[in-house]
């Protein structure tokens, strides 16, 4: 496999632009949504989440995080200051470091905080509070300390609300216009323009053009992943994010090649993109209805898409608890790559 | 003679139906084989196996000593193809498409200008090929064909449709490219291009290979030559063939002659055409 002409191909599309008006609308689709969604919902521009402290005064690790300029601080003078902040809404969290954390994080024992959560605290700035309380101490203290939050809710616990209940379907969209749309629109057009026989009658293998179209696309699900994410404040973990971004990448685009491989005009694309689009979108549903039985959604590969998002970005999980989710998408790409070849065998007859 | 392509026994069958049925042929270098055929006959099936767009389901074939089903992508490095569809980049100019296919054969320094030149297109680094006539567009498919200098040049049907000046630019770079050694597989249904352009042609009907020889030897063996007499009789114009190697020809023309008043005669070859319907019963077009 020639590395320099899978990139000429790449090239070749690229200076020329996304020309076709299909693919042009996938991509803006998700984020036409976003906006819609934001506008309607409110959250684009929404505040950062509030976190109260008490007992570390002014010390090192209001510093620290303070220079985590996710979340915005208030400094309580007590505990029952702490409670008030979280109960009349001024603050999404309140957390009372133990006098002596110092001391603790250098003797390198478990921390146990006290916290207040407000109830109706979104599940993403709870999320994105715990994340940098741990980084800060961590911070602090390299080695890693273990920390233990003794949790008390005040008021009703509240689901998620519309924006984060969307925000899979949203970054599914995005990387399905990309690495779905992008490498199935670029085969059939190829294939309705002759422009693949010119291709195959060259040194480049049927494998070189494949990688070229899915590499193409799966960069672009990548950044349109990262985009709608950003957009709807659900960026966090970047390295555990970007991997999840790759893998649901590399699903779509053996879709893509799938059916760019298997139809021969945009219409028969279109057509069977109408026929199966239910069960990409299907975990969808799933989420919006909680109460349905679950297990039904995990039958859809495009769940370990959607869940593992809905995980990171929402409840704040990590490697740890979403692990076995990204081993089962890892599956579900190489028994969708089986067919690629076999079907690669038809092109250009 | 060095041997350039070699096809053994091909075979291919679309849905169980033979359109190329265990043919067997050779190209010798700097060689141009015609390869004639009406429409279906199995000539786009046969340069689809030549060129590695498809695999033979039986036999085998050789370009310049290697098996195109071990060593292809060896192949078609070394070979140009010129297709009867048009599959250029419409959206690109010619100069692109140009350096676009020669980055794929891994060609650092192309000679845009002078390839453009060779085909008798301008060069327009901004004129987009959607813009193209049809003969301009062939021309540069032509150039495209040639941007890795090949030794093994495959032209399907490659003056079709055109103009006469824009078909006469592109058999004369086929012309110059054999002079300068290349081997040239070309197919098409017609004859009198053919008869200019090939050292050998090969008749292909029905997935068979009739015969296969130079235009001349066809012409002598298998056509008819004819003297046609055009006369004047009773104030109408008759006209009557006899055959140039008939014995009594001379006879007749000393009867014709003397009690009517010949307008004129003239000799007439065999075409090729003549050939290809006596060996397979179709017409070219057919």
């Amino acid at each position: 496999m020639s590395i320099s002409r899978i990139f000429s191909i790449i090239k070749r599309e690229i200076s020329l632009g996304p020309r076709s008006p299909i693919l042009l609308f996938a991509l803006a689709v998700p984020l036409i949504l976003t906006a819609v969604f934001q506008l309607i919902f409110g959250g684009l521009w929404q505040e950062k989440p509030v976190l109260a402290v008490y007992g570390v005064g002014d010390g090192i690790v209001v510093s620290e995080l303070e220079k985590n300029k996710a979340v915005d601080i208030i400094n309580a003078d007590s505990e029952d200051e702490i409670l008030n902040l979280v109960e009349v809404k001024e603050a999404d969290v309140g957390v009372i470091f133990p006098q002596d954390i110092e001391d603790i994080l250098k003797e390198g024992k478990e921390v146990v905080l006290k916290t207040y959560i407000d109830g109706e605290a979104y599940a993403k700035d709870r999320a994105v509070i715990a994340a940098s309380i741990v980084s800060a101490l961590r911070s602090i203290a390299p080695e890693g300390p273990e920390v233990d939050f003794e949790q008390t809710l005040l008021g009703e616990e509240r689901g998620l609300n519309i924006l984060e209940m969307m925000l899979p379907f949203l970054v599914l969209y995005g990387v399905l216009a990309g690495a779905f749309l992008g490498p199935a629109v670029l085969l059939v057009g190829a294939k309705e323009k002759k422009t693949i026989t010119a291709l195959l009658v060259t040194p480049s293998s049927k494998a070189e053009i494949l990688t070229a179209f899915g590499l193409l696309g799966g960069v672009l699900a990548v950044i349109m992943g990262i985009v709608i994410l950003l957009l709807n404040g659900g960026w966090t973990q970047p390295l555990l994010m970007i991997l999840l971004l790759i893998l649901s990448s590399m699903f779509m685009v053996d879709l893509g090649l799938i059916a760019g491989l298997a139809v021969n005009d945009m219409n028969a694309l279109f057509a069977n993109m109408k026929l199966f689009g239910i069960f990409l979108i299907a975990p969808q549903l799933f989420i919006f209805f909680p109460k349905w039985p679950q297990w039904i959604a995990k039958i859809f590969p495009t769940y370990y898409i959607m869940h593992p998002i809905l995980r990171i970005s929402i409840y704040g999980e990590g490697f740890a608890e979403i692990g076995w989710e990204l081993l089962v998408l890892l599956g579900f790409i190489i028994l969708f790559f089986i067919p690629i070849p076999l079907l690669a065998k038809r092109l250009g007859k | 003679m060095e041997k350039v392509i070699s096809a053994e026994k091909i075979a291919y069958s679309y849905n169980k139906k033979l359109a190329v049925d265990h043919i067997s042929f050779h190209i010798d270098k700097c060689e141009i084989l015609g390869f004639l055929g009406p429409n279906g006959a199995g000539k786009t099936t046969t340069l689809k196996m030549l060129i590695g767009l498809l695999i033979p389901q039986d036999g085998k074939i050789s370009i310049l000593g290697m098996d195109t089903a071990k060593e292809l992508n060896k192949i078609q490095a070394q070979i140009g193809v010129c297709f009867e569809e048009k599959n250029l980049y419409e959206e690109m100019s010619a100069v692109e498409n140009l350096k676009f296919f020669a980055s794929l054969f891994g060609v650092k320094k192309l000679d845009v200008v002078a390839l453009l030149e060779k085909v008798n297109l301008p060069v327009d680094k901004r004129q987009k090929v959607a813009s193209f006539s049809k003969g301009m567009k062939q021309r540069l498919m032509m150039a495209r064909s040639l941007v890795n200098q090949p030794k093994v040049l495959f032209l399907d049907e490659p003056t079709d449709g055109l103009d006469p000046v824009s078909a006469r630019a592109v058999r004369d770079v086929i012309l110059k490219e054999k002079e300068k050694g290349a081997t040239i597989f070309l197919t098409t249904h017609d004859m009198l291009e053919a008869d200019k352009l090939s050292d050998r042609v090969a008749f292909i009907n029905e997935g068979k290979i009739s015969v296969i020889d130079t235009p001349e030897n066809l012409k002598h063996e298998h056509g008819k030559r004819i003297l046609k007499v055009r006369y004047r009789l009773d104030g109408e114009v008759k006209e009557e063939e006899l055959s140039l190697e008939d014995k009594d020809m001379s006879k007749r023309i000393d009867e014709i002659n003397s009690k009517h008043s010949i307008l004129d005669m003239h000799t007439e070859e065999a075409t090729l055409e003549d050939i290809f319907i006596k060996f397979t019963g179709r017409k070219l077009e057919g």
